[in-house]
């Protein structure tokens, strides 16, 4: 094959009719509205040059004069740098401040692990949008930046950037403590609840939450914060503190339903309060843990235990740096968790339907035969949502043991075995570590309130269906997870928290599982001496308790007893860490 | 920058809008990279925008930046890969059937090769559409040697082409 001048031509011509790149509308825009950054990569260019060789010629002349110094008495010389480090300007790292913000103690045990990934994602928020074009400048300008940022810091050393934890503005406290800011709770064989009265500047805010017996029965009566004391079952004198409870949230930073007073609170404003945990034991009057938010005034700070001092310079920042730069993302909401928490699948409509599941309007329905005679039929949707069952049920070869919600709370079970309560459906199974979950998740449903775990046995089918290169992933995991020997297999995790886990325990055993007294035993074989910590977390990873903080333990066989009575019923992960890794087991509590 | 200042400006690149755009992307080879420069050069321009003494002189000027940034980019990566060919399909292939495709792009590689200077005149004259005294303006030199350019630079692509191991190649990619 050849050209000739006439397929150049042709070339050309269909060259010259590329489509349009860049719109005449885009250019206006950028006329108009240049980028901040927008310095020119030329120009810049030239600026490491001009850094370098002043920063040669600074060192080259302080040797120059230091050098007889250093000959003539070296150790005078080393304790003259010592005097002159702390006036050194060093960039602050972002997780050093923030761990200054924390009480002394805390800050130094190493159990203490700042939430990273929350941070981070606020940090980028608060930056603006980065086109292609800035992304060069802006890196050839950061070290300037931080220099700049560093002239410009604030008597409480945050940087512009700075964002804390939800976790560093809420507090835990007890039940006496909590009386201190007006609280009342009491606790009888009839009567458990938590009753809160206040009137500020004619300002009346009631709270209340308790559970009454009459007779056999127990009654539940809410009322989240509000502006009014209509309530009979509340105290009648009220306390007058100038600062009241302004809204409630569930520890994920979701709002209570009707638990916002209107008008007093801005639930995007949430850098301007401090939130009070309520403690299990309070905690358990409610479905699950609490967070009331106040307004951190200066009595409010006042009557806050010790250790949690350091609070009102925290808030003085946070108002501080909030007025300076007028950002609102100062804390950063609960986003993320502390440490991977549990891989869950996500299986397209197609694939389920091949399990079993049914989808309608408004529903998904998935049934299975468990003995000869009972099985149970599972209904999720706008309608109905729970297990029924009645009637007949196909044999599956996939397993349903059992569902959860997205932090383990199993919100229904059923039993096939009636003559036994106690067991369940889930009383065979040999290991949770190898259970599957499956999600079904709000965005893709979302007629469902909530995302639902369903947790299945790894058979062989289910692993049929996962599609792709995941299901290969998950096989071979699951087939080093059962294996007996596992020297001879090689595989990289990604699925199961037991097989990503860094270390290995020899022996480990973790009974009753599950557990329903509140108690749980560990044995495990250790080599050598070593610490350990451990944590129980739930399924997205965020710390529910910590059982045992930094504990050293012989060599040999060690047994613990731990208590974990004080976390609701549910799917958990305990963590073990160690100083080589960390490994994590699932528990059931009760 | 003042706003009747901006103003102006637009007016005068309004005009030259389209074939600098065609010229920035050709002569990158990359929808990205096209942008980018053409981003890189209406800010380079607007800076210095008011020290141009002949506003008539803007599209001279602006296909000298984009030219001088783009080759400058060009020494800098010239060690790295950044074949698109994907894209160059898509934007060669503007509904021509495969086969031509496929020979354009030939002729696309092939024309990459050539010298900085003859390719850009090639850009400047087919692509852009502009006159070989505005290329003479953008480029320097003298007239004729734009002429030159031009007409080595067919005849060397001509060339390059009609070499036989290369049509080999093209027909074992045509079957």
């Amino acid at each position: 094959m050849s050209y000739d001048q006439n397929d150049i031509d042709k070339f050309f011509s269909a060259l010259h009719e590329v489509p349009e790149n860049v719109s005449i509308k885009k250019v206006h825009q950028l006329i108009n509205h240049p980028p901040a950054q927008a310095r020119l990569v030329e120009t810049n260019s030239i600026k490491p040059f001009i850094i370098m060789s002043v920063l040669t010629s600074v060192i080259i002349a302080t040797t120059w004069f230091l050098w007889p110094a250093a000959e003539e008495n070296e150790s005078e010389l080393k304790l003259e740098r010592i005097e002159h480090f702390p006036e050194m300007k060093v960039p602050k790292r972002k997780t050093e401040i923030a761990l200054e913000s924390l009480p002394a103690d805390v800050a130094t045990t190493e159990e203490v692990q700042p939430v990273k990934h929350s941070r981070e994602v606020a940090i980028i928020e608060s930056q603006p949008a980065i086109t292609p074009t800035d992304q060069q400048v802006i890196v050839e300008d950061s070290v300037e930046e931080i220099f700049s940022q560093e002239a410009n810091l604030t008597d409480c050393g945050w940087s512009k950037d700075q964002v804390i934890p939800a976790d560093d503005v809420v507090l835990q406290l007890t039940v006496e403590e909590l009386s201190r800011l007006g609280f009342e709770y009491e606790e009888s064989d009839k009567k458990r609840g938590l009753y809160y009265l206040n009137e500020h500047e004619g300002i009346v805010s009631s709270f209340l939450m308790d559970w009454k017996k009459r007779g056999s029965s127990t009654f539940r009566s809410t009322w989240a914060p509000q502006r009014s004391s209509d309530n009979d079952n509340i105290k009648k004198d009220p306390s007058h503190f100038d600062f009241y409870p302004l809204f409630m949230t569930d520890f994920t930073g979701e709002s209570v339903r009707g638990a916002v007073i209107p008008g007093s609170a801005k639930m995007d404003q949430r850098d301007l309060y401090v939130g009070i945990k309520l403690n299990q034991q309070v905690s358990s009057l409610f479905d699950q843990e609490q967070t009331i938010w106040f307004q951190p005034t200066e009595s409010f700070l006042a009557l806050l235990p010790d250790r949690y001092s350091y609070l009102s310079e925290t808030v003085k920042c946070i108002r501080e740096l909030r007025d300076q730069t007028g950002r609102t993302n100062i804390v950063s909401h609960y986003l993320n968790s502390m440490m991977e928490g549990i891989q869950a699948l996500e299986l397209p409509q197609d694939k389920l339907e091949q399990m079993g599941f049914e989808f309608s309007n408004n529903q998904i329905e998935y049934s299975q035969q468990e003995t000869a005679l009972c099985g149970m039929t599972l209904s999720l949707g706008e309608d109905e949502m729970g297990v029924d069952m009645r009637g007949r049920h196909p044999k599956r070869l996939s397993k349903l043991v059992f569902v959860s919600d997205n932090l383990g709370r199993q919100w229904v079970s059923w039993n096939c075995d009636k003559g036994n309560k106690e067991k369940s459906n889930e009383a065979f199974v040999a290991s949770y570590e190898t259970l599957i979950p499956v999600i079904l998740s709000k965005s893709t449903y979302p007629f469902l309130t909530k995302d639902q775990f369903l947790w299945f046995e790894a058979t062989d089918e289910l692993l049929g269906v996962i599609p792709g290169e995941q299901g290969q992933q998950i096989r071979e995991e699951y087939e080093y997870l059962v294996a007996e020997v596992k020297s001879d297999l090689t595989t990289s995790c990604t699925f199961f928290e037991a097989c990503r886990s860094t270390i290995h325990l020899h022996e480990l055993e973790v009974y009753p599982n599950p557990t329903s007294d509140g108690k749980v035993s560990i044995r495990f074989q250790l080599p050598e001496q070593s610490d350990l910590s451990i944590t129980l977390t739930d399924l997205n990873g965020k710390e529910v308790s910590q059982l045992i903080s930094r504990k050293t333990y012989d060599s040999g066989l060690n047994e613990l007893k731990l208590n974990v009575a004080t976390a609701m019923p549910g799917m958990y992960l305990l963590i073990i860490r160690t100083k080589d890794g960390y490994l994590s087991r699932r528990i059931m509590i009760k | 920058m003042r706003h009747t200042e901006r103003q102006e400006f637009i007016k005068y690149y309004e005009p030259i809008h389209s074939s600098l755009d065609r010229y920035c992307r050709v002569i990158s080879g990359n929808k990205m990279d096209g942008e980018d420069l053409l981003h890189d050069t209406v800010l380079t321009t607007l800076n210095s925008f008011s020290k141009l003494e002949n506003k008539q002189a803007l599209l001279s000027y602006m296909f000298s930046v984009a030219s001088r940034i783009h080759f400058k980019r060009a020494r800098r990566k010239k060690f790295y890969s950044e074949w698109d060919s994907a894209e160059l399909e898509q934007f060669l292939g503007n509904g021509v059937d495969l086969d031509r495709q496929l020979e354009f792009q030939m002729i696309y590689e092939k024309m990459m090769t050539l010298p900085d200077r003859m390719k850009e005149t090639l850009i400047l004259f087919y692509v852009s559409d502009l006159k070989m005294e505005k290329i003479h303006q953008v480029q320097g030199g003298s007239l004729s040697g734009v002429k030159l350019r031009l007409k080595r630079g067919k005849e060397k692509l001509l060339k390059m082409l009609t070499d036989k191991e290369k049509s080999t190649l093209i027909y074992m990619l045509s079957l």
